[in-house]
């Protein structure tokens, strides 16, 4: 018996590691906190996209199409200033639980 | 509550905005939250230091090496630091972006003005100056960019809120409210006629005097021309008439017995200790008999290391080099050397205008010049 058919091996899958010298070593211990700093401006620069999606929605709420000079033009009120406020204080508390984390377990034992 | 409005604060794009909120969310977590927890920690700690040697720990530096050993005490100290540093990134960029509107604002003269403006191009910047950023506001509150520059006030004017999460009022008025308001309620029958600000910054101390002394003439000076050019125009458009001048505090050119009260908000703990002890000498020097000099004090000294610990974060993160030199000071000894006598020494507390989580109070010292 015989079959046109080709035989089909299995895909392989992407390699994902290069072989050759071992990955260099770039970083110190004493860069940490260096790389501590870039990650904290950039979580300020995730909350203004944050805060730039509240202002769409701000606008699409007046059923304004929210273009970059409605976007600029935009004025932020004392209620939606402080929601945004709340928001960010939640999302820091987000970002920084691993150094928080060290109280609250103070805090959890004291209780208990 | 948003900063208020004048001719001279800058404006903020959507997102420079959004940038500059997210740096006074975290000054506020940090100064409200994760700073004051580090007391926490230090007590738990306590036991393993006890165990190992048998007593608490007797200095700074024990009690700081026992907190290096957490990883929330360091990891809070950076984050302090970080959010210092980003917080003049993020308003400096916004007020660069618009420094040739700014300057170029500066530069027109108000029509009928309330107060004045005296500028020194000669006047020579101290080293110590150059050699510190205070609160490592790049540039420090000198530096100018260019011919007529107000980079470094319109900096520090919209940093100050955003550093201290607009708790010192709308106006960054709150020091001096809360210093001219000690003044009025603890010498009610004291009424300056002339006012001297020294150190005065962008002058949203001094605004506060003129209110608090309507009939007063108030001068204010400060070594950095781009303070006192914001400063001018920013009183200008509050209607507040103040008499700006570019000095240096320890040697100016007002005439002997000018003023009835001087006073400086913030200033001496930014500065050396010879050149407090100058402005102490400059402030006998300018008041009349029965004149007030007043400044804020530092917060003083306490004995347990842990509490010293928890004090010491502006010092020994910030670059505030001086403060400890300040703090050490004995202000009886000083100002009898500048010429006051001792039975007219006051000291005083007042609850603060903020920062209420750090500072328990604030201290001000003064004197009054003997008749």
């Amino acid at each position: 018996m015989s079959s046109n058919k080709k035989s089909v091996l299995p895909r392989l899958r992407r390699k994902r590691v290069a072989i050759g010298p071992p990955r260099p070593q770039y970083l110190d211990s004493k860069d940490a906190d260096k790389v501590v700093m870039m990650l904290l401006a950039l979580a300020a620069d995730v909350s203004a996209l944050r805060d730039r999606i509240d202002t769409h929605e701000a606008l699409a709420e007046k059923r304004a199409a929210p273009t970059s000079a409605r976007v600029e033009a935009y004025k932020l009120d004392a209620r939606r200033r402080s929601a945004r406020e709340a928001r960010r204080h939640a999302m820091i508390g987000r970002v920084l639980r691993v150094l928080t984390e060290e109280v609250d377990v103070l805090r959890d034992a004291k209780k208990s | 509550m948003f900063q208020a409005k004048h001719a001279m604060l800058p404006d903020a794009t959507h997102d420079e905005f959004a940038r500059e909120e997210f740096c006074s969310t975290l000054r506020q977590v940090f100064t409200s939250e994760l700073w004051p927890a580090n007391r926490e920690v230090y007590d738990h700690q306590l036991p393993k230091f006890v165990a190992q040697h048998g007593r608490e720990p007797g200095s700074f530096r024990e009690a700081r090496e026992l907190m290096n050993e957490t990883f929330y005490w360091r990891g809070t100290q950076l984050v302090g630091r970080a959010v210092q540093e980003m917080l003049w990134d993020t308003v400096g960029e916004s007020v660069e972006r618009q420094l040739d509107v700014l300057n170029a604002k500066a530069a027109k003269p108000p029509r009928k003005p309330l107060g004045s403006l005296r500028l020194n191009p000669k006047l020579k910047i101290p080293k110590y100056l150059d050699a510190v950023d205070i609160h490592v506001m790049p540039g420090n509150f000198h530096t100018e960019l260019c011919e007529g520059d107000v980079f470094a006030g319109a900096l520090y004017d919209r940093g100050v809120y955003v550093f201290s999460f607009g708790g010192l009022g709308p106006y960054n008025a709150g020091l001096g409210t809360t210093m001219s308001g000690y003044i009025m309620s603890t010498f009610p029958t004291f009424r300056p006629r002339r006012i001297l600000d020294i150190g005065c910054g962008p002058g949203f101390t001094t605004t506060a005097f003129v209110d608090a002394f309507p009939d007063a003439e108030v001068h204010a000076l400060d070594i950095g021309a781009p303070q006192v050019r914001y400063g001018h125009l920013r009183a200008e458009s509050l209607g507040k008439s103040i008499h700006f001048s570019q000095q240096d505090g320890t040697n100016t050119d007002y005439p002997d017995g000018h003023f009835d009260l001087v006073y400086s908000c913030l200033v001496t703990h930014e500065c050396p200790v010879p050149v407090i002890k100058g402005i102490f000498r400059e402030c006998h020097r300018l008041l009349k008999p029965g004149g007030m000099m007043i400044h804020d004090g530092a917060t003083p000294r306490v004995k347990d290391p842990g509490t010293e610990l928890m004090t010491s974060y502006f010092g020994h993160n910030i670059n505030e080099p001086f403060s400890v030199g300040m703090t050490e000071m004995d202000y009886r000894k000083a100002f009898g050397e500048a010429g006051f006598a001792a039975d007219k020494f006051f000291e005083g507390v007042c609850p603060p205008a903020y920062l209420k989580e750090q500072l328990k109070f604030v201290s001000y010292v003064g004197s009054f010049k003997g008749k």
